[in-house]
């Protein structure tokens, strides 16, 4: 059973049809790029995922399980994080403290616990700031250390972006979306996060449907590309296939041309 | 059922007089918010002030000999000094205690406009006098000013106060949709940023959007006291409420629905006083903008915000 | 500038060569941005390197044994009172905002909720007590419910926190601004039924009931009583208020360095991340709300009691209301540490305020401190002052020549101080009705002198004549009028501080995206 599975999904918005009869599914330990020309749908499809959006017609199931009139943080209690592609992080909270948000849904301590530090609220704080250490230190040294203290308005840019995965991660997910996560970065980052995403499969076990625009990005990770268009699925399969599909060198091109691997 | 349909013209002029008072603040309410996007509490002292500018003028033209000029030129210059006095002080607030904060964190302006509130009021209290002041029944409008229409009789007052509303509200649409100045101001509204990086001259437009707006308030100032006889120096605190819950309920930003939220408002109160009990006048407003929100967020006229992910 | 890539940690030891970009400048970018410089960022350092809970403790021990202190004699004979109520009756306010504070810096502080309502929980709860301990309700043969207190407290305390989460439910729909004007509509909806609701019809009586004694309130309320003994004098009560605030301010401590603290936290930087980040936001402003409403409860039970009555006006209405935000604000929105210094703040100061002498000293000498901190260099201020003194000597002078009636010297009243600033003066016979004239003329003169900040030749001149304006408004009008001063000070303490320093004195700046 595939870990994602998006059956014949629709959603208008206002006359408008965004996401039209969209199938496709990932499964576990994959890592699938959705790739598109801008407008194509892309992040719509996270946000119906993430229950930003109101579902359309069709289902969504996450693990075998309908996701529909779920709110969003009961979503990521089952399993999906996601990153934005607009970076949402809490600028005024300290790195640490922003990783250890992430881990409030698989946390249990009420007020009353919190209130007489109580045993297990103490075992269970100390377990969610070493979960977040640990998250934190799989970016290598980037964000250890005095960092942890630090305000995260003080981050750069790709700081930010990788601090938005780490408070991904500690959600406890299995499943991550990230929305492109390279944008705004250098080569040399751009490059160091894809084998970063590669890593986070082969030792975190994670399953990730990337949006990218890089297509170095997407060619070097991808074991599976879906490209869309105006809200539709034109092709998928692998890297070389879906870049080398006419359909998908229309929609970016427009007739007459070639992608440029 | 005989009493309530006795009671019912009457009850409907109250509120339509009310309720164009309370319009005349949203609109200033709305204007301000729907440009910078602050809740400008201490509006609601601007349109004291214009009550006790009006009354000004009322104490040196109608001294005890009886009055100096015609009642009707009276009431002109009464409100034209507290158009223009009202004008006046909303954009020294604006200079002085907003410019700065503009891109302050979000409390910032709210707590300074609290804090002019309390400056405005006070300040009155101190120079002028801290107990009510009295127009006297029937001193600048005959008590017996009546017009009858049917079984109806309408006080020249309260006919005073919907037509000035109405002409101001006639001008102010012509003066948002047809002129450059008004053109400006709803490109400012819909983006601060990207007007002033077209070349509109964001400052002059705000300034101007708290003058209009503190001109409507100050004629509902001397309005309210021409009607109620009665001003005094906290009457802005509770209006100012009203008239905001009336800007949120009509839709905020929105001309029209300013108005409508305010003939809502007023009639509901007016409704409630005559047909329920005065007790709950007052909270009356409140319940109406709390129904209003729950089953439409964006008030009867506002357009619902996009938000983008 | 800021080399990302640089993977080494931060150098450390002597033999580090500074480098340009390094990321040592990054690691102290905070200590850079509090700037602390001079004698106060001194004091400051020493206060940071004590300890946080060693701080704390002597805070407590301060406010433990302050009423020791205040009730000494020695210390009465300095400051000329023959008994220490007048001082315990503020410190024991102070307590009561201080615990008012804590709460609505939870709500609006962590959680980033616009609260304008926040009174109307002091208030019902302050009702609530009066209803369930005192002569006013009457039922059958028994004359009043007199609850024991502890019945009471816990029930009215769930009983607010019950109506403060109905009224998060009805926000939750709402953000922001509409959120306050909801809350704000509810806070005085409260006041006006308190104020109004008399008589009100019901369908099972004939004749109407009083359910709030209006305006004057219900009086004669229960004393507080716990496991037998009975809380009676201010300095009673003193105890117990200190004794609630460090019980409340642990409490909210903790639930803010926690998941609870946290889930706030990133709800009030950015709700649609947290709630996509799997907090369920929703719940978790209904907890700030309850909480809030919560503390404002305990507050309000004990202040009802310690004051023996509930009266609407001003006691739950939006003058306390803004008085609180001022504290909130001043202190610093989210510190803890800070609310309660604001609160400190506003109940203290307004109080120094009432008297005349005080009032004065506290006018000039803040505003020469004002003077002297902005004048810059020190010359230009020396200037003005003496600019000022000559030109009120000149005024003086040809008054005297050409008018000698005209000036009848000062009322004589408040200290040397004020004085000799009367003798300064001319003030003329009607100086109350011109003082009226010279109060707006002094805010006139003031606002362009602001405006024309730039340009030196008009500057000082035109300050110099808002100084003598001003000292008149101060001695004929301003001084004259305690109440209403306090306030218009108050109002123009919070403008100047939202422009000078929005995050208040211990809060964090903040940082938003828009």
């Amino acid at each position: 059973m595939a870990l994602l599975e998006f059956e014949n999904v629709t959603l208008n918005f206002g006359g408008l049809t965004v996401i039209n009869d969209l199938s496709f599914k990932v499964e576990e330990q994959e890592i699938v790029s959705l790739i598109g020309p801008n407008g194509a749908g892309k992040s719509t499809v996270l946000n119906i995922l993430t229950g930003l959006y109101p579902p359309g017609r069709g289902v969504v199931r996450f693990d075998g399980r309908s996701l529909a009139g779920l709110r969003p943080h009961q979503i990521t209690a089952l399993g999906v994080a996601r990153t934005f592609q607009t970076l949402r992080i809490y600028l005024n909270m300290s790195v640490l403290e922003n990783v250890m948000t992430g881990a409030f849904c698989h946390t249990r301590c009420g007020p009353l616990a919190t209130i007489l530090r109580l045993p297990r609220w103490r075992s269970e704080e100390a377990r969610v700031r070493a979960l977040a250490e640990e998250n934190l230190a799989f970016f290598g040294t980037r964000l250890q250390g005095y960092r942890h203290n630090q305000p995260a308005y003080s981050l750069s840019y790709a700081n930010r972006r990788r601090l938005e995965i780490a408070r991904a991660m500690t959600t406890g997910a299995k499943f991550l979306m990230l929305d492109e996560p390279t944008a705004g970065m250098n080569p040399n980052e751009s490059a160091e996060l894809t084998e970063l995403i590669g890593r986070l499969r082969d030792e975190g076990g994670y399953t990730t449907l990337l949006i990218e625009h890089d297509m170095s990005v997407v060619g070097t990770i991808s074991d599976r590309v879906i490209a869309l268009d105006h809200g539709e699925k034109i092709a998928e399969g692998s890297y070389d296939e879906v870049t080398s599909d006419p359909k998908v060198i229309e929609a970016y091109l427009g007739r007459r041309g070639r992608l440029n691997p | 059922m005989e009493i309530f349909l006795t009671l019912l013209p009457q009850t409907l002029i109250n509120g339509l007089t009310l309720g164009s008072v309370y319009g005349l603040i949203a609109l200033g309410y709305s204007m301000v918010y729907g440009i910078l996007k602050l809740l400008n509490f201490a509006h609601g002292d601007i349109y004291m002030i214009g009550a006790y500018l009006g009354y000004g003028v009322f104490i040196m033209l109608f001294t005890e000999a009886g009055a100096l000029i015609p009642t009707a030129l009276i009431i002109v210059s009464m409100l034209v000094v507290a158009m223009v006095g009202a004008g006046v002080v909303s954009v020294a607030v604006e200079r002085f205690a907003y410019r700065p904060l503009r891109y302050a964190p979000r409390i910032a302006p709210l707590i300074s406009a609290l804090g002019v509130s309390f400056i405005l009021q006070n300040t009155v209290q101190i120079t002028v006098s801290p107990r009510p002041l009295s127009y006297g029944s029937g001193t600048l409008i005959p008590r017996d000013a009546s017009f009858d229409l049917g079984d109806l009789s309408v006080h020249a007052s309260r006919l005073l106060v919907i037509g000035t509303t109405l002409v101001l509200m006639l001008a102010l649409t012509y003066f948002v949709r047809q002129t450059r100045l008004g053109r400006a101001m709803r490109a400012v509204s819909i983006d601060l940023d990207a007007a002033a990086m077209m070349g509109i001259n964001v400052n002059q437009v705000i300034l101007v959007t708290f003058f209009l707006g503190a001109v409507l308030a100050g004629a509902a100032g001397v309005l309210v006291g021409i009607v109620f006889l009665s001003i005094r120096h906290t009457m802005g605190f509770l209006a100012g409420l009203k008239g905001f819950t009336a800007a949120v309920v009509g839709g905020i930003g929105s001309i029209p629905g300013a108005v409508a939220g305010g003939l809502l408002l007023g009639m509901a109160e007016s409704f409630t006083s005559v047909y329920i009990s005065a007790t709950f006048k007052d909270a009356v407003a409140f319940i109406v903008l709390v129904i209003v929100l729950l089953l439409k967020p964006s008030g009867l006229m506002g357009r619902p915000l996009l938000q983008k992910v | 500038m800021l080399d990302d890539s640089d993977q080494r940690p931060p150098a450390t030891g002597e033999e580090a060569p500074p480098r340009i970009g390094a990321d040592e400048w990054v690691a102290q970018e905070a200590t850079r941005r509090r700037g602390q410089t001079g004698i106060g960022g001194r004091i400051a350092a020493v206060w940071e390197s004590i300890p946080l809970t060693k701080r704390f403790g002597l805070v407590l021990l301060l406010l433990i044994f302050a009423p020791v202190v205040t009730g000494s004699q020695p210390f009465l004979d300095l400051i000329g009172l023959s008994n220490d109520a007048f001082i315990l009756r503020i410190g024991a306010r102070f307590l009561i905002f201080a615990m008012l504070a804590i709460g609505l810096n939870v709500v609006v502080g962590y959680a980033g909720l616009l609260d304008l309502g926040y009174v109307a929980f002091f208030g019902i709860a302050g009702y609530l007590y009066a209803y369930l301990s005192s002569d006013f309700i009457i039922i059958g043969s028994m004359k009043g419910i007199h609850l024991p207190t502890l019945v009471s407290l816990p029930l009215i305390v769930l009983a607010t926190a019950s109506v403060g989460r109905l009224l998060g439910l009805v926000s939750l729909r709402l953000s922001g601004d509409y959120l306050a004007i909801v809350t704000l509509g509810f806070g005085q909806v409260f006041v006006q039924l308190a104020l109004t609701a008399t008589r009100v019809r019901v369908p099972w009586r004939t004749r109407p009931i009083d359910l709030t004694r209006g305006p004057n309130g219900i009086n004669r309320l229960d004393e507080v009583s716990l496991f037998g003994f009975t809380f009676e004098t201010t300095l009673q009560y003193y105890y117990l208020f200190l004794a609630l605030l460090v019980l409340i301010f642990v409490a909210v401590r903790h639930l803010n360095y926690s998941r609870i603290g946290r889930a706030w936290h990133s709800i009030r930087d950015d709700e649609l991340a947290a709630e996509a980040m799997g907090t369920p936001t929703n719940r978790m402003k209904l907890l700030a709300f309850t909480v809030g409403a919560a503390i404002a409860a305990v507050a309000g039970v004990v202040d009802a009691a310690w004051q023996g009555n509930v009266v609407p006006v001003p006691r739950y209405s939006v003058l306390t209301l803004i008085n609180l935000y001022a504290m909130v604000v001043l202190g610093g929105i989210g510190s803890l540490s800070g609310v309660v210094i604001g609160a400190f703040i506003f109940t203290v100061l307004p109080e120094l305020l009432r008297s005349i002498t005080l009032a004065g000293f506290l006018f000039y000498g803040a505003g020469l401190i004002g003077l002297l901190a902005l004048l810059r260099p020190l010359r230009r201020f020396a200037v003005l002052l003496a600019a000022t003194v000559a030109g009120g000597l000149v005024v003086k002078g040809l008054v005297l020549l050409i008018a000698p009636g005209l000036d009848i010297g000062g009322s004589g009243s408040g200290s040397f101080l004020n004085r000799l600033v009367q003798s300064w003066l001319v003030i003329p016979e009607s100086a109350k009705s011109i003082g009226n004239v010279v109060v707006v003329l002094a805010v006139l003169t003031l606002l362009t002198t602001i405006l024309v900040r730039h340009r030196e030749r008009l500057f000082l001149p035109l300050l110099a004549l808002s100084l003598y304006l001003s000292a008149f408004a101060w001695e004929t009008r301003l001084a004259l009028e305690p109440a209403a001063t306090r306030i218009v000070i108050v109002g123009t303490t919070l403008v100047v501080l939202m422009i000078v320093r929005p995050q208040g004195l211990l809060g964090k700046a903040e940082v938003r995206v828009t």
